[in-house]
């Protein structure tokens, strides 16, 4: 995005309430108001939990900042006045009389788990605490399917029932007409996305695209089938080439997806290298990423706890397609991290927390110049999690043909309605969890400014560094009951 | 040094003042079996009372990933490590578990914090064995996060039973520690200043700022590192359990006693915060229908921990049913099989009080049963279960209802104008 599209948009506006990437690499940044700060309604729910949550700020806005909406509002006003298009202007009528209160109830009445709520009593506190309410879902606890099985609902496929088997044209052609398992794109010691089938019936089109086919749109649009027993003898070109790592990239539950997690006590507590005094001063804040990764695998890579690794995906397209090693930028989008061992994790498996803020070019810039050497962008105040690259620099989007269809039948996502083709979030890329397959070389000695071990480490008392004392505790073996 | 009655070692031990009990003790269970590690309870309290300059490092409630994990680093492996050079494999329980409230785990015949001083310290220069943290090791209070004790990697190969039960082979668990509020506490048995009390009301113990010329005895004395010092006042500081909630002066309380801002915070719901009743001797008074009572000591499913330091914590421990018990053990005492099996298969009142874990803000005194239908019988973890919808009901201090609960989560059915298929 940042080497190869943006430089192609004419101008990128965009607006958060905090000093993200996003807004670093905007022409234009918009300052938001913060929950704390809002000015007037706004609204939130979520899929996962029943309640709905309505709220006013509180504290004047600290700085020049405004709602979401008034920014939304305010852009439409300026556009109607450059185009002489008055639409632009009404598409916001309730928020420029002050009336945001109509646009919420609008969205109560047509919501099926909010519909008969008014405004004014959520605010007021008839339906739990003021601003709180239950999101009326058909039950509560919500049992899925319930009104499938009790009323005469059909499930929300083609057909109103549930099935195994589908005749849509698209489905027989890839060969997922019935329930199949495909390998991972890219993340399998197998050939990757390989139909593992013996079913008759499933006679997919490869389109004469050869096994050994490396490019990322043919090893996505490629329908090899094949039965498990030869699936095994099948290999992948990138593990042969020495990427033999599943990167997983899971959610932490210490931020909300990359919410705050430049905040100072996040990054105190999300990882085994928070300091609030930055001793080692090649840290990028008070706290860094880490890549955990098994203490047998990380040996025999000769890479200790606590040592900086580089984490290296496919380079045909990572981190950015193109990338030269000698220019500035692959510095600034190589992955590098430090590593912590730790033992949930068998061999092959390495885990990195998803979406830290990424390390940019002034963050770059700033860790390189700065005599505390803090990954502060200069003049943007933007503090990246990393002191070089990104979750971005491993993992790339999978567009899965099924999911690229025009006959996808599927319920939309924030409305009750059907609908036929992809939906963002739903089947296109955003910054979910991905798995990718990497490798992993040492790049700096983890001890106080790159010289020999990591400190805690070589205390006795680590994973997989311990001394017989550490081995006595873990075994139970220091304070013993004898019963009488 | 004084004699002082050590009930959860079932003897006398020495300790440098005599024992003083208060009214009531604040005291707490912690389910850790249900504790996810969101560190909620430990941003409530940084948010409320050590969020101010000179307290970067400081914590004051924490969850920290066992066996490798320890704010500060390695804290107890440190401090049993100690004990252990002052009493060579001396550091035994021995003795019947007797149902009495003096001495319910069996003996301690090892050597507490105090004890070892004695023998191991210049008693005029410390009175309890201990250590001082290094700046460092105040660093990374999470780390070791979600790290287990694990078998060496295979290349290629996944571990076959990493997850079997009832004890896992590969195994960890989150700690959720603040203060313990200890009945003979080690800083206030250090501090060379008696800057240190008991409120004789609620147990609570507090470092009078006033009073402190920061010598950090107290933080090389506490063993659970509970007490810290800051550099730019210069003086020692802990949690202060919240104190003006759990007296009912705060402004969100009304009068009524509330649990702490840790304790409030607890999405997991692992937490039940209260005052226990002591008797004269300093042993919990028989209070059959307070929830915590009942837990400690009818119940016996919820342990103090490390009760072989001596200093009588007053935070309690479900085990995790899923660690190896010689752990466990060296961690909570003797009676960690009792307790987990019958956390494992609860009994019906059991099962009741579980359901009271931060239900509420206030403070619960009291609770009371009202039996319900049998909703299920059939088998559960190799053996018969029978559940009954009981519904259980919480008292607050004057008596008054504060809700009820009832075993089963109850159902509603909402009209067909609402869908769960959205």
């Amino acid at each position: 995005m940042i080497k190869n599209v943006n430089p192609n948009i004419e101008m990128i506006v965009s607006f958060d309430i905090q000093m993200t990437a996003s807004i670093e690499y905007a022409d234009l940044a918009l300052p938001a108001n913060s929950w704390l700060e809002f000015e007037d309604l706004e609204v939130t729910a979520s899929c996962s939990n029943p309640f709905l949550q309505a709220w006013k700020g509180g504290i004047q806005p600290v700085f020049d900042s405004k709602d979401d909406l008034a920014i939304l509002a305010g852009i439409g006003r300026a556009l109607g006045r450059v185009t002489g298009d008055d639409r632009f202007e009404k598409a916001f009528k309730f928020e420029h009389e002050g009336r945001r209160d109509i646009y919420l109830q609008r969205l109560l009445d047509s919501s099926t788990t909010t519909s008969g709520y008014r405004v004014e009593d959520l605010m007021a506190g008839k339906y739990g605490p003021p601003g709180g309410a239950l999101m009326n879902f058909r039950t509560y606890p919500r049992i899925p399917f319930y009104e499938q099985i009790h009323d005469n609902e059909p499930f929300h496929t083609d057909t109103g029932r549930l099935h195994a088997y589908t005749d849509v044209p698209e489905a027989i052609e890839y060969g997922e007409n019935f329930i199949v398992h495909r390998e991972g794109p890219e993340a399998t010691p197998y050939l990757p996305n390989v139909i593992v089938s013996s079913n008759p019936f499933v006679r997919p089109e490869d389109y004469g695209l050869p096994a050994d086919a490396e490019h990322w749109d043919e090893r996505t649009v490629r329908n090899i089938k094949m039965p498990w027993k030869r699936v095994k003898t099948t290999k992948n070109f990138l593990w042969e080439k020495g990427l033999q790592f599943y990167c997983l990239t899971p959610k932490t539950r210490h931020r909300v997806h990359s919410g705050w997690s430049n905040v100072d006590w996040h990054m105190l507590y999300d990882s085994n290298f928070g300091d609030p005094y930055r001793l080692d001063k090649r840290a990028p804040s008070v706290g860094e990423h880490q890549l955990h990764v098994n203490p047998q695998a990380a040996r025999d890579l000769g890479i200790n706890d606590g040592d900086y690794v580089y984490v290296d995906a496919n380079p045909a397209d990572r981190p950015y397609l193109g990338a030269k090693p000698d220019e500035f930028f692959y510095r600034v989008a190589r992955c590098m991290l430090r590593v912590k061992y730790n033992h949930a994790y068998p061999y092959n498996i390495v885990m990195m927390k998803h979406a830290p803020f990424i390390a940019t070019e002034k963050s770059v810039r700033a860790h390189e110049s700065r005599p505390d050497g803090r990954a502060l962008s200069e003049n943007t105040g933007y503090q990246a999690n990393l002191r070089y690259g990104s979750q971005q620099s491993i993992t790339r989007n999978w567009h899965m043909p099924m999911h690229q269809t025009d006959t996808l039948f599927h319920k939309s996502k924030v409305f009750m309605k059907f609908i036929f083709g992809g939906e963002a979030d739903n089947h296109a890329l955003n910054t979910v969890p991905k798995e990718t397959l990497v490798r992993v070389t040492k790049a700096e000695d983890g001890g106080m400014g790159g010289q020999g071990m990591w400190q805690p480490a070589t205390t006795g008392y680590t994973p997989d560094n311990e001394n017989d004392f550490m081995r006595s505790y873990l075994a139970g073996e220091i304070t013993r009951v004898r019963k009488a | 040094m004084p004699k002082v009655g050590n009930w959860q070692l079932g003897r006398e031990m020495a300790y440098p003042y005599e024992a003083r009990f208060p009214e009531r003790q604040f005291a707490f269970v912690f389910n850790i079996n249900r504790c996810i590690a969101c560190q909620s309870c430990t941003m409530a309290c940084k948010s409320t009372w050590t969020f101010s300059k000179g307290q970067e490092h400081m914590w004051w409630a924490n969850v920290e990933t066992k066996p490798y994990g320890g704010y500060p680093q390695s804290w107890d492996v440190k401090i049993l490590r100690q004990l252990q050079e002052a009493d060579p494999d001396g550091q035994i329980w021995q003795g019947a578990d007797l149902d009495q409230r003096f001495g319910p785990y069996g003996e301690f015949k090892g050597k507490t914090i105090f004890e070892a001083a004695e023998t191991h310290f210049d008693p005029e220069s410390s009175r309890v064995l201990g250590y001082l943290p290094t700046d460092e090791e105040w660093n990374s209070p999470n780390i070791y996060e979600d790290n287990p004790l694990g078998k060496p990697g295979v290349r290629d190969r996944l571990d076959p039973k990493g997850v079997e039960l009832p004890v896992h082979d590969t195994w960890f668990f989150y700690l959720a520690r603040i203060c313990n509020h200890c009945s003979y506490p080690g800083c206030l048995a250090a501090c060379p200043r008696k800057a240190i009390y008991k409120r004789p009301e609620d147990g609570i113990v507090l470092i009078d700022q006033q009073e402190c010329r920061g010598y950090r005895k107290c933080v090389e004395a506490c063993p659970y590192k509970k007490s810290l010092y800051r550099g730019n006042t210069r003086v020692s500081e802990k949690c202060i359990a919240c104190y003006p909630r759990v007296e009912g002066t705060d402004p969100e309380s009304g009068g009524v006693p509330m649990v702490t801002r840790c304790m409030a915070a607890c999405i997991g719901q692992i937490r039940l915060q209260g005052l226990a009743r002591l008797a004269e001797d300093g042993t919990w008074a028989e209070d059959r229908q307070n929830p915590l009572y009942y837990l400690v000591h009818v119940a016996k499913v919820a342990l103090p921990l490390y009760p072989q330091l001596g200093t009588q914590p007053n935070g309690y421990y479900i085990p995790p049913r899923w660690v190896p018990h010689a752990y466990l053990e060296q961690m909570f005492g003797p009676g960690v099989g009792q307790a987990v099996e019958r956390y494992k298969h609860p009994d019906r009142e059991l099962l009741c009080v579980l359901q009271l874990f931060r239900r509420d803000n206030r403070i619960i005194f009291r609770y009371e049963i009202e039996e319900g239908p049998l909703i299920y019988e059939g088998e559960y973890r190799g053996r018969p279960v029978t559940l009954y919808n009981d519904t259980v009901i919480a008292f607050g201090k004057d008596g008054s209802e504060l809700f009820r609960t009832t075993v089963e989560e109850p159902l509603y059915v909402r009209s067909n104008a609402h869908a769960n298929s959205i």
